[in-house]
């Protein structure tokens, strides 16, 4: 009897086992998934019989908190895994529907030992393949969008977890409250009919919310925007005034320099000469350069965050050089990730180059045949150790506002055609972003 | 022994230029001399064809040419002396970095508007072209030679911490002492460029063993002194651990 309930549970545990885990918000180890099996297990035999379902939603429960240790992210894996157990039950209906449907007998099903082995065993293959293909799904797009800390998508998270949360109650419930009465064929296909609708609907649900947040998103992106080319074309109009009485001042200039020459006073003009006219050139040079170079940057979105950056750099009275020779007009990268990754290279260019004594700021974008390169350097203190920089949770700063390297490397993780070269050298700190074109002919 | 080229189509500052480049050559006994100085491209252009490259040059980038201004005519020398090195003279208004690193590659520029400054600048061109050009030639110097993208890096070996693959994507990742270099590529062809103090640990991962601090066995990781913590397949650790204790009998 003892053997019996052992092998009984050991395989009814398979199936349940592989619904709970394949869409956390990481991929469980191996040996992470033993030890849940073996707890799911443990519990399941050393229940009494008659608690039935009761077992299972405290193996639900358990392995839930035991993934929340591993892993933190308590919501999203109450999420994920919630899903999963409504997706597993649903299938669970689906194939006994069929079952019934070919006119076999379900309570022989469960009965027979090697029926209900085979059972539990098609079922698994067939969780394990749905739920890891979503699990994976969720993995590479849905987790990543939900963990963005942003206040809106967070109060959806929340949303979300209370909406998965009743339906798995009502889903619990139904189990136990049939368990009491006893199953019967006809209350099972109603129940199964019933969760079908349900968890159709929070399919729906769930991705009509994912699509409306991100064009909400490249909404918000596109009003900033909007709003940084605005004050762009001011800027300019400033520059211009600008111009134009330093076009007033140069004939006053001139007309001066005629007056020393008129007098033959050489040696007071050079004076005049180099305490004047050069400095006043260089400097004219310097500022112009830094806003006027942006004209040749023709993708909107890279004009208006880099404008942005040296407005902000501006402030904060850093040596700007914008180097931007020629036009770029297609940089091979997703516009979105190019426009995050350098807001927080150049966020951290400006905090390191505050840092220093020379504070110089350099950015430089250069668009080539095969290739495009994007430069942002800092003067900086001495990188202690550079290699760790892109480590999660690595700052060199004390209190550190930015989000940091990290997320840098998240974003290219996947970019075959995208290199970034870090590097320290005597004084300055370079990052060099190289962006291989696609060859447009194959 | 290094020739140099200047071109410049103004007169008095190109001699100037050159006057500089001979004093300093002399006082500092390099192994260099100025072979021509032109205002004319065409002639450059005709030299370094008759004759052995590489050069280094010295190229005014406002060139008054019919055909040629000064980058133009240094992706032209490009063809011929792909190798060489180029200094560009410029003023301020005209300074673009990016042009002269990644179209034509140049080693360094000297600015006109600050000429108190011009000497120091030059003097430096031309050490940093002598150490280049003595690197190139000098084979017992160990250097990883990478490509990236039409550009050669050459990262000395013994900087060179570990080797690792990026996690999705074909490319991988050359952690040194200065920095972190990423290219396309696989770690097998990057092995075949690395002497024997580089093994190749783990699939993912080719370690520098004069970097290795500590190595756990059990968790199968190797420590190395920049803190990164690298994998260690099953069947390296026993060898990899044999090398790690040979290594500090030698430091005793």
């Amino acid at each position: 009897m003892n053997l019996h309930w052992f092998i009984y549970s050991s395989i009814t545990v398979l199936y349940i086992n592989s619904v709970l885990t394949n869409m956390c918000y990481m991929k469980l180890k191996f040996s992470q998934r033993v030890t849940v099996y073996l707890y799911s297990l443990a519990v399941t035999f050393f229940m009494p019989m008659a608690h039935g379902t009761w077992t299972n939603i405290i193996v639900i429960i358990g392995s839930y908190l035991l993934v929340c240790w591993w892993q933190k992210h308590a919501l999203l894996n109450g999420i994920g895994m919630m899903l999963n157990y409504i997706i597993g039950v649903s299938i669970n209906y689906i194939v006994l529907a069929g079952i019934y449907m070919c006119g076999f007998n379900i309570q022989r099903i469960s009965s027979n030992m090697l029926y209900y082995f085979l059972y539990c065993f098609g079922l698994t293959v067939i969780l394990q393949l749905v739920t890891g293909i979503l699990g994976k799904y969720c993995r590479n797009v849905i987790w990543k969008w939900l963990e963005e800390k942003d206040t809106n998508q967070r109060k959806i998270v929340y949303l979300l977890f209370a909406e998965i949360g009743i339906c798995c109650t009502v889903f619990a419930f139904n189990v136990i409250w049939g368990n009491y009465v006893g199953y019967s064929t006809s209350i099972l296909m109603f129940n199964g009919g019933l969760f079908l609708i349900l968890l159709f609907a929070t399919g729906v649900v769930l991705y009509r919310l994912y699509v409306i947040l991100k064009e909400d998103y490249a909404l918000r992106l596109r009003i900033s925007e909007a709003e940084a080319m605005v004050e762009y074309a001011s800027r300019l109009e400033n520059l211009y005034q600008e111009i134009r009485i330093f076009k007033h001042d140069y004939m006053n200039i001139l007309s001066s320099m005629y007056s020393y020459l008129d007098e033959g006073k050489y040696e007071e003009l050079k004076k005049y000469f180099e305490k004047e006219i050069l400095p006043s050139g260089r400097h004219l040079a310097i500022e112009d350069a830094a806003i006027g170079q942006l004209a040749n940057m023709k993708i909107l979105e890279i004009k208006s965050v880099l404008y942005a950056k040296i407005l902000k750099a501006t402030c904060l009275e850093l040596q700007i050089v914008v180097d931007i020779p020629k036009e770029v007009v297609t940089l091979n990268i997703l516009i979105p990730d190019l426009v995050k990754i350098l807001g927080i290279l150049l966020d951290n260019a400006i905090e390191a180059a505050l840092e220093t004594e020379e504070q110089k700021l350099y950015i430089g974008i250069i668009e080539e045949k095969e290739q495009g390169y994007i430069k942002v350097s800092n003067s900086s203190k001495p990188v202690e150790n550079i290699s760790l920089l892109f480590e999660q949770g690595y700052t060199s700063k004390q209190k550190h506002i930015g989000v940091g390297l990290y997320e840098v490397e998240k974003l290219l993780k996947d970019k075959e055609e995208v290199f970034l070269n870090t590097e320290y050298k005597e004084g300055e700190f370079v990052q060099l972003l190289q962006i291989i074109k696609k060859e447009e002919n194959n | 022994m290094l020739p140099i080229i200047i071109c410049d189509d103004d007169n008095r500052y190109r001699n100037y230029l050159e006057e500089i480049i001979r004093k300093c050559i002399f006082i500092e006994e390099l192994d260099m001399e100025v072979a021509l100085s032109s205002d004319c491209a065409g002639k450059v252009l005709q030299y370094i064809k008759e004759n052995q490259a590489p050069f280094l040059y010295f190229l005014d980038v406002d060139l008054k040419d019919m055909v040629f201004t000064g980058i133009t005519l240094a992706q032209k020398i490009r063809e011929f002396d792909p190798r060489g090195f180029i200094v560009f003279v410029t003023v301020h208004e005209e300074m673009s970095f990016m042009t002269f690193q990644y179209q034509v590659e140049a080693m360094d520029y000297i600015l006109k508007d600050y000429p108190e400054k011009i000497p120091e600048r030059i003097k430096q061109c031309l050490f940093h072209a002598q150490d280049l050009f003595s690197s190139q030639n000098n084979t017992t110097h160990k250097a990883l030679k990478i490509n990236l993208g039409g550009r050669v890096l050459l990262i000395k070996q013994e900087e060179i911490i570990c080797v690792r693959t990026s996690s999705n994507a074909h490319k991988i990742k050359i952690f040194t002492v200065k920095g972190i270099y990423e290219m396309a590529g696989g770690l097998v062809e990057i092995k075949k460029q690395l002497d024997d103090q580089f093994m190749l640990c783990h699939k993912s991962c080719i370690i520098n063993l004069k970097y290795l601090e500590q190595l756990d066995k059990k968790e199968r990781k190797a420590y190395m002194s920049n803190h990164l913590v690298c994998p260690v397949s099953f069947r390296q650790i026993s060898k990899l651990g044999a090398k790690l204790d040979e290594n500090c009998k030698k430091e005793k």
